[in-house]
């Protein structure tokens, strides 16, 4: 047997020497796996791209349309000097994979981000049975455990029902790929107009064109800006300036709809007026279930609160331990 | 019970006050009147009492969401407050009821006092059963006694009022006193008023001009009498009936406020209405004015916070004796009254506005110069034989009033000029086509420019397009409507005092501060420093 790790941690990232290739590389590499569009996950600069087909449009317009990408369906397999490669469903977003690779007989998942709480507006996580599991822990503490999204998207609903009474309009921030859709999904469109951020709009469009359906959504710009109906809603990524989107317009209520809106200090340090806690990872309970579901006799746990998720399940009995693939990573993808 | 943690989440989350008036009156429309009334209470901080230690809470809950203490100290250390680590790490009900607020109380946490701890784990644990994580906390905060939210009680009379159509002093004073939170009582709260109660300000506050010519030009000082112009909260206390009121002159009820001076309030003879200013003194010793902020936040101060920051009524004036107005009587007359009234009724916490003695307008500007400019803002100087009425100058009309014929003149400490650079700007809200006109403005600290002052009083409205047009053109950074400007602009700006504040990046806090002009001509290195203000407030003290 091979005394080397499968898939092993390098300056560039996580990178399967066998197969030949990275999976989500944070430099320039020949081949690059990539388990879904965020720029944390996403960089430019590699020769080669491979990720699923949904995922296609959404990595190009992140990454260019000119890049050298090839698409594998889920559950496709791949053979790469031998390893068997696949992607598999993680739910966190539009195109969002597991990579799972085999090697005679041994089998590695990396999680990539993941949630296991249905969405309509990506697949649904799918348990898969590895050897060794890698997981992200963004949200691996256990006092974060998500309401289900259908109360979320209730809460969402009355804020902008409630502004819309007052002639308010209504600007919920989100990151742009995802996280906005997931919210569009959930808004009552009979309420109001609902407005995107142009940087938001390109991806609805990905989302359209991969046959998701969100609510129809119209574009927000200085042409539009001032003839603003009261009361609509406008989507918008947290960098957006307000001002600049609202025009003459100065009424408004703003929110921010992220997982770390689950602690009050958070909330009290945002500027905004409302925090909705909807998050497009696994809570502690989902970390849990996942790495349960996997039977992986290695588990290693990366980004996040990963010493602590680590030892929690090494009190489980569970071969866990921390791989720090992102030590400067900050903030919510 | 839903409703109540949405009304929590909105009025926290927010810093707008219209939107947390909003947020209570949708509250108020969407619940029965006992969670109205319950919420009110929690709201207006009427202290809940404690049912059991959080000890106790945070040993049962490591229990119920079995895990060790090593990961619940994560966890507070990330959320950073116990109740809330407590409600967070257990497991999530999927299916949580909605208990309305009154039967939780009611029902669930009153029947608990004096229990066993056996007892009251079951109870506690059956109650999270029925609760989602942000209904726990509220819940917690309540069992441990420790539920607080900042929130000026004048929005939810604001609220109130609106809910129910009834104006805010008649809420405000339906709300003093000792009140149980039921269903009759908030029907109480709302109803029309039967009849007109005398609990409201009959006649306006009687408020000096700035004396903007020269102190000669007023005469003779002996047909004057000179006060101290004290920082403070201008009230009347009203003795009628079986009732007294502390009215502030913006209409906000005191009653619960300042208990200290409702109890001798009370003890007054009955119909007397004195006129006077709310001051935070301490064993015969003044605090800073400012130290009353602490006292108002809270419609019911904490004990502590009263006995840190107690309050006297300094009055000058009597309106009301014996049921009678005298108000058209000599200024000379009503404070011989109040004078006889102090004596007799002998309460510690009411005092006579001292007067200042001088014999000549010299000798007066000497004692202001010379008096404390912490408690002090110059002197008040009323009209021997004026009476109490209320004298507003007609603007349109220039000669309507002669400015010499009013009665009560405020000689108000100089002010204090300083030049500075305009260093961020923010944009007005509630215009059709805002404008940058929110001004801070910066002074020299070691080299660094520290900012120190905001104002957006001052300029023409030519000026304000101009300076508008310059922020516009040399934007260093953008926070949401805040922008840096390269610092450039040079202005001199006029404030009347400054004091100490540990809450300011600079250390100091400046009253009023207002342009006065800009300064073309002066470039960055011309403005002033930190060091010159403080400078100035030692030379003060």
């Amino acid at each position: 047997m091979n005394f080397i790790p499968l898939v092993r941690l390098t300056d560039k990232g996580l990178f399967c020497e066998i197969g030949g290739f990275y999976i989500d590389p944070n430099k320039s590499v020949d081949k690059a796996l990539i388990t879904h569009a965020h720029s944390d996950h996403a960089r430019p600069g590699s020769k080669s791209y491979l990720t699923v087909k949904p995922g296609e449009s959404l990595l190009k317009q992140r990454l260019g349309q000119n890049i050298n990408l090839q698409t594998v369906n889920y559950s496709e397999p791949l053979y790469m000097n031998g390893v068997k490669v696949s992607f598999h469903p993680a739910g966190h977003i539009l195109g969002s994979s597991q990579i799972r690779i085999e090697y005679y007989g041994e089998v590695w998942v990396i999680s990539g981000d993941y949630k296991l709480e249905k969405d309509l507006t990506c697949e649904m996580f799918e348990p898969i049975k590895c050897n060794t599991f890698i997981t992200e822990s963004t949200f691996g503490l256990p006092i974060f455990k998500w309401l289900s999204q259908n109360l979320i998207f209730k809460e969402i609903n009355s804020w902008w029902r409630c502004n819309k009474e007052l002639n308010i309009i209504s600007i919920i921030l989100g990151y742009s790929i995802g996280k906005a859709q997931r919210i569009i999904s959930g808004l009552d469109s009979t309420i109001g107009t609902i407005y995107a951020h142009p940087s938001i709009e390109v991806i609805n469009q990905c989302y359209r064109i991969a046959g998701i359906k969100i609510p129809e959504t119209q574009i927000i710009n200085e042409h539009v800006s001032n003839d603003l109906l009261p009361g609509s809603l406008i989507i918008a990524p947290p960098s957006a300036d307000i001002y600049e989107m609202i025009g003459k317009h100065t009424n408004f209520s703003s929110a921010f709809a992220s997982g770390w809106m689950q602690i009050r200090k958070n909330r009290k340090r945002i500027s905004f007026d409302r925090g909705f806690t909807l998050s497009d990872h696994a809570d502690w309970e989902g970390l849990l279930q996942a790495a349960k579901e996997s039977q992986a006799a290695n588990i290693l746990v990366t980004h996040g609160y990963s010493s602590q998720l680590a030892k929690w399940l090494r009190e489980k009995r569970l071969n866990a331990s921390v791989l720090e693939i992102f030590p400067n990573r900050t903030g919510e993808y | 019970m839903k409703n109540f943690v949405l009304l929590y989440n909105s009025l926290n989350d927010t810093i707008r006050p219209d939107f947390k008036v909003n947020a209570l009156v949708n509250f108020f429309k969407n619940v029965p009147p006992g969670d109205s009334a319950w919420a009110l209470g929690l709201l207006l901080g009427k202290k809940n009492k404690k049912i059991v230690s959080v000890k106790y809470l945070m040993e049962w809950s490591l229990e119920l969401a079995q895990i060790p203490a090593w990961l619940f100290n994560e966890c507070r250390v990330n959320v950073n407050n116990l109740v809330e680590t407590i409600s967070l790490i257990l497991p999530v009900n999927k299916n949580s009821e909605n208990i309305p607020l009154q039967a939780l109380i009611e029902n669930h946490l009153i029947p608990l006092f004096d229990q066993e701890k056996q007892v009251q784990k079951e109870k506690i644990i059956s109650i999270w059963h029925m609760l989602n994580p942000s209904e726990r906390y509220i819940c917690n905060k309540l069992v441990t006694g420790s539920f607080h939210i900042d929130l000026l009680p004048k929005l939810i009379i604001k609220a109130l009022s609106r809910f129910c159509g009834i104006s805010e002093p008649v809420i405000s004073y339906r709300l003093s006193g000792n009140w149980v939170p039921t269903v009759d009582f908030f029907n109480w709260l709302c109803s029309p008023p039967v009849l007109n109660a005398p609990c409201y300000n009959a006649f306006p506050f009687k408020s000096a001009v700035n004396l903007n010519q020269k102190i000669e030009e007023l005469g003779e000082i002996n047909e004057w009498l000179a006060e101290w112009n004290w920082k403070g909260i201008r009230s009347r206390i009203i003795k009628k009936g079986n009732m007294a009121l502390i009215w502030s002159h913006d209409n906000d009820l005191l009653n619960d406020t300042f208990p200290e001076l409702f109890e001798p309030g009370f003890r007054l003879p009955d119909g007397i209405v004195l006129d006077g200013i709310i001051i935070p003194m301490k064993n015969n010793v003044l605090l800073p004015p400012f130290e009353l902020q602490k006292r108002i936040v809270k419609r019911y101060p904490l004990k502590k916070i009263i006995s840190d920051i107690p309050v006297s009524f300094v009055a000058f004036d009597l309106l009301e004796f014996n049921n009678a107005e005298i108000l058209t009587q000599p200024l000379i007359n009503r404070r011989t009254a109040l004078i006889k009234l102090l004596n007799d009724i002998n309460e510690p916490g009411f005092i006579l506005s001292p007067l200042i003695e001088c014999s000549s307008w010299n000798e007066l500007k000497k004692a202001k110069d010379n008096g404390n400019k912490i408690s002090f803002d110059g002197i008040i100087l009323k009209r021997i034989q004026s009476t109490y009425e209320s004298e507003i100058p007609d603007i349109s009309q220039p000669n309507s009033l002669d400015i010499l014929q009013s009665s009560w003149f405020q000689w108000k400490n100089d002010p204090h000029f300083i030049l500075a650079v305009l260093l961020y700007a923010r944009l007005e809200q509630g215009s059709a086509n805002p404008l940058f006109k929110e001004y801070t403005f910066a002074l020299w600290d070691h080299g660094i420019l520290v900012p120190f002052a905001k104002t957006s009083i001052g300029l023409t409205e030519e000026e304000v397009i101009r300076v508008d047009n310059f922020i516009r053109n040399n934007t260093l950074e953008k926070f949401g409507p805040v922008r840096t400007v390269i610092p450039e602009l040079v202005f001199e700006i006029e404030f009347e005092g400054v004091q100490k504040s540990v809450r300011h990046k600079s250390g100091i806090i400046v009253h009023s501060p207002r342009i006065i002009r800009w300064h073309f001509d002066k470039k960055i290195e011309e403005i002033g420093s930190l060091e010159d203000l403080t400078g100035s407030q030692k030379n003060q003290t």
